[in-house]
């Protein structure tokens, strides 16, 4: 019973990732949507292997490489934002800041 | 009620709590703050499961790191204010896709019969760290690749921007 609750709570928070990458505007914004379905993913594949029985550490794996694809993404979105927004100031004579 | 119980109880509402405001909240900073929240509750829940790594994997990186990261590119260079798309059709076909997504995940996740585990649990950090040296050395590598990948990219980005400058 606890691991349905888990599953469900996490199915929820893939979707609300997914909707949050659909309705915002920034990148930053886009990249909460990610991390938010990356977090559910955690939740869904420990859960999910949990939930068949058989060699339970394989979710745990896939979990480990999502964490570190979260963290790949939010590194070069991050500089791609910085680097976007830098690009738009020198165009406006804004530069150096 | 057990400390067990209380701890996957507040970590189920943090992370829907959070999770609702990541994806909905008008301003930035607090989708930001949200998700941090969301990510904290993701941890209490695995560590609610047992899984004392990822708990800590989660919390530590997703819940404070990304997060703080997000702040300081937020100060440094600041998003659109409402930073959600405004159209009234998008919202509405975003929240039907997610309502009917969820309706149909919810059932297929309740409605599947799991078989009995058999066996017992890997959770534990051994487990983690023996099929990582072992069955998964590929996949630890691919990672680290995939890390290092993205430092030289995001370090590409702006050191090429700021030499054109």
């Amino acid at each position: 019973m606890t691991l349905d609750i888990v599953a469900v709570v996490a199915a929820l928070l893939l979707l609300l990732g997914l909707g949050a990458t659909l309705l915002r505007r920034s990148l930053i914004g886009f990249l909460v949507g990610i991390e938010l379905g990356t977090g559910a993913l955690v939740l869904l594949t420990t859960v999910l292997f949990d939930l068949s029985g058989t060699v339970t550490s394989t979710g745990q794996v896939i979990a480990a490489a999502a964490i570190v694809f979260g963290v790949a993404a939010g590194v070069l979105v991050v500089a791609l934002h910085l680097a976007a927004v830098r690009a738009g100031r020198r165009t406006a004579d804004l530069e150096p800041w | 009620m057990n400390w067990t119980g209380v701890v996957f109880g507040v970590s189920i509402a943090l992370a829907l709590i959070g999770g609702v405001g990541a994806a909905f909240a008008q301003r930035p900073r607090a989708s930001v703050y949200c998700l941090a929240i969301a990510m904290l509750g993701i941890a209490g829940i695995c560590l609610a499961l047992g899984n004392d790594l990822l708990a800590i994997l989660v919390a530590t990186v997703l819940g404070a790191g990304v997060p703080s990261a997000f702040l300081v590119a937020l100060l440094l260079a600041p998003a659109p204010e409402p930073d959600v798309h405004a159209e009234r059709g998008r919202v509405l076909v975003t929240l039907a896709g997610i309502t009917a997504g969820f309706a149909a995940l919810g059932w297929l996740l309740s409605r599947t019969p799991w078989l009995p585990a058999g066996g017992t649990r890997q959770n534990a950090i051994e487990w983690l760290g023996s099929r990582f040296l072992t069955d998964h050395l590929l996949t630890l590598d691919l990672l680290a690749a995939l890390l290092a990948t993205a430092a030289l990219g995001a370090v590409a980005l702006l050191r090429g921007r700021s030499r054109r400058a």
